[in-house]
């Protein structure tokens, strides 16, 4: 139909207008309708690449060069590919990346840190693909260089439709860096939920801006590499993928419904490649939706109640679901003796009810029921009324409110030391005596080794340490991020960021530790005088700097890894790092020292 | 629009000198991982190739055979049914044992290692008495009795003769050194199946994807009924 200019409207034609709109949404049902028939080659192709489902609707097979049949989702190429593409390293195999970039070569050849801890630093370069070589690779096992593929990699039952989806979404996978990361520069953020106690808020800003600072003064990016004055890894030198970091601080208001929102602002206005540490002491749910909606890489918070499930969240330990779990185990052992009375107190908020659902369900396993109280107007004494001796009473309670009263004699109180943060705020001494604590971290006494050198930073950076936990999670948040975007290279993806913290946190947590154990050893060896052996300190404060590190955990105690937990370790799909509790309590009610009353517990 | 700051076309020295200094410079490197520098190792980029992996990628059926005797330590490890057992007397009831070691997060060579096993399971159980099959977890504080660990066995099917093992980090490592599978780290294993015919013998370690015809094979030698 044409439309002439000037030509008098015809009373059988369409108004324009409408015409548009009509066709507008004749087109909208045509790709909806066409969309819920067949799927487009690209949503075919990501089916089979993270889901191994074929667009039929039956699972992926193929079979491994061992005669090991694989089928469906352990078929997808995600599985050792991972969903970024950059592929990983297990032990000695190692999986390539299989991005549009590293496979077809087309401009720039990828090179990707496979494991920068063993001889196998990179990923091998290899001929370019074209879609049949391939096709030819993916279903018969041979490279475009004629090399047989490993025994890992299945020879799939592909038709020609399905190769080609595969090869279609394989050619556009990871193909642009993700937002927030620019060419010379890392945009992050992180999140401050309200209601954070001052004090803390701001032992938490003065550690990530001190950690931001230092990190950008010895970073020289890229293109100004000939002006670095200090030494880079090896691929760094030749590849000058270096980025300057800048803070965004995103401060949330107000009700939690609204914080969605506010998020799209902050993210509106520069977008971020990840956020980075971030604290709460309630809420966190809609910081958590947002970022699973925007794919946005949520790394080591510290707040009480990290979700359950998460694709894009990486946290310390479940939190308080945790310790609902081992407070359940010390209270009602599964075919133990049953208590008498259990009474869990609780705030009528996200952890409250978190820590609520959890702890009634780890008790249920013991065929234990708690009485369920929630905080209110008249706070923890009322609470607390009718307790009487013999009861066990699970505090999920914050250090104002146990302040306020007083425990009733008798009963045995357990508390929580995410909300209660005894290492924050000791335990009113009232309290000391009748409390257990289930405790997260490492116990105080063992834990000064692995925190030597945060303990020595911080002197160094003059940050004063208010909250130890907290800031050391804010201090190992920087620094494994350093370490990570470092062997990460030119490939900035988000996914691959959270595939690498998976793969790699245990790793980099046992030779940190054996590393900086090695340097205590060194630098705290008396000489038979009593005198330190120090190197050749030029300086008088370096020579007390080193000797510093040397002293905090003494020169050989033993160092499992660098924070305040006993140890870190994620696995592919795993969110949280540490996985067990002890139960302290205070060695004595006019001292602060904290003994443990058993073993680390993971329950 | 391709950014030029990222990775450019190199030449073939730069990539030597990646490789040699990468070696070098890589902290944390244990003796026994340095391979000496042998160019002939080195492909048209100057990668240094790992020895291991290529030989695994060019010979996908090679599997490395070697007789041990291993002293299994006096510790306590949980079952995925929830039973509490010690080793080795969970080893030494007189059955015949096949002993693994998986994680239940592991994306690659895990998967391979327990599809083994239900095949080797299925294949065996027209033999009569089954061995006992040990699936021994290298990440316990992760794979959990009330976590993934009985989600696990259901996946893979594992009959009443074949159990998953936790425990404490410290019995998991003990029990891997004891098999000298121990690597530092989950992500840094290496596929291996172990089998003994009977208490006091000597165990077969099978190094490498071992198929299950081939695991079969072994184990019926080995207890005699070929």
């Amino acid at each position: 139909m044409s439309m002439r200019r000037g030509a008098p409207p015809s009373p059988r034609r369409l108004d324009p207008n409408l015409a548009r709109r009509l066709g507008a949404a004749l087109a909208l049902f045509f790709v909806c309708g066409f969309a819920a028939a067949a799927p487009s080659v690209l949503e075919r192709g990501r089916m089979i690449y993270e889901e191994g489902m074929l667009p039929s609707g039956q699972p992926l097979h193929g079979s491994r060069a061992n005669e090991t049949p694989v089928d469906g989702r352990g078929a997808a190429c995600a599985q050792c590919h991972r969903k970024s593409g950059m592929g990983s390293v297990e032990g000695d195999i190692i999986v390539p990346p299989i991005t549009g970039k590293a496979l077809f070569n087309d401009a720039e050849r990828v090179v990707a840190t496979m494991d920068p801890r063993r001889g196998k630093a990179f990923n091998q370069a290899h001929a370019d693909y074209d879609e049949e070589t391939l096709t030819t690779a993916i279903r018969e096992g041979t490279t475009a260089d004629g090399r047989t593929l490993g025994v890992m990699m299945p020879r799939y039952d592909l038709g020609p439709e399905d190769s080609a989806a595969i090869v279609a979404y394989l050619k556009q996978l990871s193909r642009e860096r993700s937002p927030g990361a620019e060419q010379e520069t890392i945009h992050f953020a992180t999140v401050i939920a309200p209601g954070v106690a001052p004090a803390r808020r701001q032992a938490m800003l003065d550690t990530l801006r001190r950690a931001f600072d230092q990190k950008n003064a010895s970073t020289v990016p890229g293109l100004h590499r000939a002006r670095r004055r200090h030494m880079v890894t090896a691929a760094e030198l030749v590849l000058g993928t270096e980025r300057k970091w800048a803070l965004e601080v995103w401060e949330l208001k107000g009700d939690a419904k609204t914080w969605g929102a506010q998020l799209g602002e902050f993210y509106r206005r520069q977008p971020a490649f990840a956020l980075i540490s971030g604290i709460s002491d309630s809420d966190w749910a809609p910081v958590h939706e947002f970022c699973e909606a925007q794919h946005l890489p949520l790394w080591f918070p510290s707040v009480p109640a990290p979700p359950v499930t998460s694709q894009y969240g990486l946290y310390f330990s479940q939190g308080v679901r945790l310790e609902a779990a081992v407070a359940a185990d010390a209270i009602a052992p599964v075919g133990g003796t049953k208590p008498s009375r259990v009474i869990a107190i609780r705030h009528d908020d996200e952890p409250g009810r978190s820590a609520g659902a959890a702890f009634a369900a780890a008790l249920a396993r013991a065929e234990v029921k708690a009485d369920e109280r929630v905080l209110g107007t008249g706070g923890l004494a009322s609470a607390l009324a009718g307790v009487r001796a013999g009861d066990h009473v699970m505090l999920f309670a914050r250090p104002d409110d146990l302040a306020a009263t007083q425990p009733v004699a008798g009963a045995t109180y357990l508390v929580s030391a995410t909300l209660g943060r005894p290492d924050y705020a000791p335990l009113p001494a009232a309290w000391r005596a009748a409390s257990k604590i289930v405790y997260p971290y490492e116990l105080p006494a063992k834990r000064r080794a692995n925190l030597a050198y945060f303990r020595s930073w911080s002197k160094m950076s003059k940050v004063e340490i208010v909250d130890e936990p907290l800031q050391s999670e804010v201090f190992f948040a920087i620094s494994f991020l350093t370490n990570t975007t470092a062997e990460m290279l030119d490939n900035l993806y988000r996914d691959y960021l959270i595939e690498r913290a998976e793969n790699m946190l245990s790793r980099r947590e046992a030779s940190k530790a054996e590393q900086e154990a090695r340097d205590r050893a060194a630098l705290g060896v008396r000489k038979p005088g009593g005198n330190r052996v120090l190197p050749n300190a030029k300086r008088l404060d370096a020579a007390a700097e080193i000797a510093a590190l040397a002293r905090e955990g003494g020169p050989r105690a033993h160092q499992s890894g660098t924070t305040v937990y006993p140890r870190l370790s994620l696995g592919p799909g795993q969110r949280h790092a540490s996985k067990g509790a002890y139960v302290v309590r205070y060695e004595k009610p006019d001292d602060t020292a904290l003994v443990a009353e058993g073993e680390w517990t993971v329950p | 629009m391709h950014e030029t700051g990222g990775c450019r076309r190199l030449t073939r020295g730069a990539w030597i000198a990646i490789a040699c200094l990468g070696l070098g410079a890589a902290s944390g490197v244990r003796a026994e991982d340095m391979a000496p520098m042998d160019h002939s190792q080195m492909d048209h980029s100057g990668m240094n190739h790992d020895m291991h992996a290529q030989h695994l990628a060019n010979a996908p059926q090679d599997v490395k055979r070697a007789e041990d005797r291993v002293e299994i330590p006096k510790l306590g490890m949980q079952r995925h049914d929830g039973r509490k057992v010690e080793f080795p007397a969970e080893l030494d009831d007189g059955r015949p044992v096949l002993v693994n070691f998986i994680f239940t997060t592991c994306t690659a060579i895990c998967p391979i290692l327990s599809r083994t096993f239900a095949q080797v399971q299925d294949k065996l159980a027209a033999d009569g008495p089954m061995p006992h099959l040990v699936s021994i977890s290298i990440d316990p504080e992760n794979d959990t009795v009330s976590g993934p660990l009985p989600a696990y066995a259901e996946k893979f099917e594992a009959g009443p003769s074949w159990q998953f093992y936790t425990g404490s980090v410290e019995n998991s490592i003990a029990l891997q050194k004891a098999f000298k599978t121990f690597r530092g780290d989950k992500m840094n294993h290496i596929p291996v199946v172990f089998m003994r015919a009977k208490p006091g013998e000597p165990w077969l370690r099978l190094e490498g994807f071992a198929s299950a015809d081939r695991v079969v094979a072994e184990y019926r030698r080995r207890v005699g009924l070929h």
